[in-house]
């Protein structure tokens, strides 16, 4: 088992390594297109100083909103972001050494509006490393139909999210996903998903009233191990799928809860 | 419906093995704790699934060990030590509902399905894993609407056993020479032990008022699997069900050194696999309750280890059990 965990860590930390590039932070893109009124906004500002756990003594601030309202037309709203971070040991002299902290979020949101009146308002945000703070979190408010017109709103929201600490002796890691698909005809929908890297917890949340259709699947994982000692594997899954006249609420949240003794070296 | 075939099946029951069962089995540095929380009123359809998988190993033993070869007795060598005690817990359930006629809440008229669910689950809390549901729904006689669920838990702890005392007494009579399980003498300790329980329900339905259901599991201190289950009326097919098995070894599943390989230094060290203990104790117990038809239902069943750890209650304290 210890063998078989090891392994598994090792072939995650290689996969991560031969990915095109070392860069920390990647924001990719942006944009929207519409027939409707819109704002975007990015910026970025240097970051908070170095933590215990922190891999970083600079970190990027990225902020990102988006308010779009089409009026008897259509619409369209894509958002996307990814990150990957990586640390290394400063003091292992080994020059393939392998990473000692790693961490990965991945999200995408298309919303479009076929007919109809419909609102789309998303924001997300990636903050630099600080106790307790949200390393990535995203919002996203949806409305359809509410001047009394038909309207025909689709929406896809995808969160990836795995972060691992540890060493040949001792390491766990998480990982997970979740995807909330809407398809509004009157009515309104919201979402949140959240994750940190320090901490490693995260959350997720669909709040629906409307008639339509929503679908919501929830995936996470995690193992833990150290060797000849012990070893932990775990994963939750949920998926829900409702249609018709609707008033759905689930909410997700966890991580790490024994506090682990993997931030000190 | 008609109010005459109505009828029931209620059934309670509570089991602790009074033979040993499995020790607790401690989480690991970094464990996990997830929680959802799930509420849903709907009127068309609605399919809901979840699943909570977990499974973990503590200590240093023969599970899962990785062995090469045999020694001249033909018992197995370890070259990478495996672990003392595992444990796993599973859940599983999945609920679909289609069509319906408004169901009679007060508060949500209109609505054909009602689910709420809220789950806990954690390596580092009492109980490790906790789920309370509430299901409604009355299908439309015009129409083919039914709503079917089924709810699965199961607990599962092996241990190769351990050595030292594991004291049943406390206070001066934990010095007492049979106060510590197992094989007795100077390696007093507690033996190998595999126990399996599950519990579960589901039903088929074309109405179901007042379902509710409460799971609770415990591995991390003295394993306990609970669930109980509730229906105030329904009509339909309802199922219920409980298995226990228990194997409870003579001595503890050890390892011993042959000599014949060096470091001889226990887990870095190679050493042969002793045979398995014999089965000193084997428990079986299982129950299905069906009703058909128009009916009432309850059912609670638990299940406790009696394996003594710190600060259980099996622990034998006269002064307490007097005025």
């Amino acid at each position: 088992m210890e063998t078989r965990h090891r392994k598994r860590l090792q072939e995650k930390r290689v996969l991560t390594a031969i990915r095109p590039a070392l860069a920390t932070l990647t924001f990719l893109s942006l944009a929207f297109l519409l027939s409707a009124a819109g704002e975007a906004r990015a910026q970025a500002v240097a970051a908070d100083p170095i933590l215990p756990c922190c891999p970083f003594q600079k970190g990027p601030r990225f902020e990102s909103r988006v308010n779009a309202d089409a009026f008897d037309g259509a619409q369209s709203v894509t958002q996307s972001y990814y990150d990957l971070i990586q640390r290394y040991d400063p003091r292992d002299p080994n020059p393939d050494k392998l990473p000692v902290f790693l961490a990965e979020i991945d999200y995408s949101l298309d919303a479009s509006l076929a007919e109809g009146n419909g609102r789309v308002y998303n924001s997300i945000s990636s903050l630099p490393f600080r106790p307790g703070g949200p390393r990535f979190k995203g919002d996203t408010s949806m409305s359809a139909d509410y001047f009394g017109l038909a309207a025909s709103l689709v929406a896809d929201e995808q969160f990836s999210f795995s972060g691992f600490q540890g060493n040949p002796q001792q390491g766990s890691a998480i990982w997970g996903g979740m995807e909330f698909s809407t398809e509004l005809i009157r009515g309104n929908a919201s979402s949140h998903v959240q994750f940190d890297t320090v901490t490693r917890q995260f959350e997720g949340s669909y709040l629906g009233n409307a008639v339509g259709a929503a679908e919501i699947a929830v995936n996470v994982g995690e193992v833990s191990g150290e060797t000849g000692v012990n070893s932990s594997s775990q994963s939750y899954s949920g998926a829900i799928s409702v249609e018709g006249d609707y008033e759905v609420r689930y909410t997700v949240s966890g991580g790490p809860s024994g506090g682990g003794p993997f931030c000190g070296w | 419906m008609r109010r005459s075939s109505l009828w029931g099946v209620f059934a309670l029951f509570w089991l602790a093995t009074q033979a040993l069962a499995s020790p607790a089995v401690e989480p690991p540095p970094e464990g996990f704790a997830i929680s959802s929380n799930t509420a849903i009123l709907c009127d068309g359809t609605v399919t809901e699934t979840e699943e909570f998988h977990w499974t973990y190993f503590e200590g240093t033993g023969n599970l899962k060990a990785v062995t090469d070869g045999s020694d001249a007795a033909g018992h197995p060598i370890i070259t990478a030590p495996g672990f003392q005690e595992g444990a796993e817990i599973v859940y599983e359930q999945d609920f679909r509902a289609v069509d319906g006629t408004p169901l009679r809440l007060r508060s949500v008229p209109g609505y054909y399905t009602l689910f709420a669910k809220d789950f806990r689950a954690t390596s580092h809390g009492i109980p490790n894993l906790a789920v309370r549901q509430t299901i409604g729904y009355n299908a439309d006689p015009a129409g083919n609407g039914f709503a079917t669920h089924t709810e699965k838990v199961g607990l599962s702890v092996v241990s190769s056993g351990g050595g030292g005392a594991v004291s049943i007494a406390d206070g001066l009579l934990s010095l007492c020479p049979w106060a510590a399980n197992g094989p007795g003498g100077e390696t007093a300790g507690y033996p190998a032990t595999n126990e399996g329980i599950a519990a579960g329900s589901s039903f088929t339905v074309t109405s179901i008022q007042g379902f509710t259901s409460e799971t609770e599991v415990t591995s991390t201190e003295i394993p306990v699997l609970a669930y109980a289950v509730e229906a105030q009326s329904g009509h339909g097919v309802i199922r219920a069900g409980f298995v226990v098995e228990l194997w409870e070894g003579a001595a503890q599943w050890g390892s011993h050194d042959t000599g014949i390989h060096d470091p001889a230094e226990y887990p870095t060290g190679t050493y042969a696999i002793d045979d398995p203990p014999a089965v000193q104790s084997r428990t079986s117990y299982a129950e299905h309750a069906t009703a058909q038809g128009v009916w009432t239902l309850i059912k609670k069943v638990m299940y406790q280890s009696v394996m003594p750890d710190a600060g259980g209650q099996n622990a034998i304290r006269p002064f307490v059990s007097v005025p």
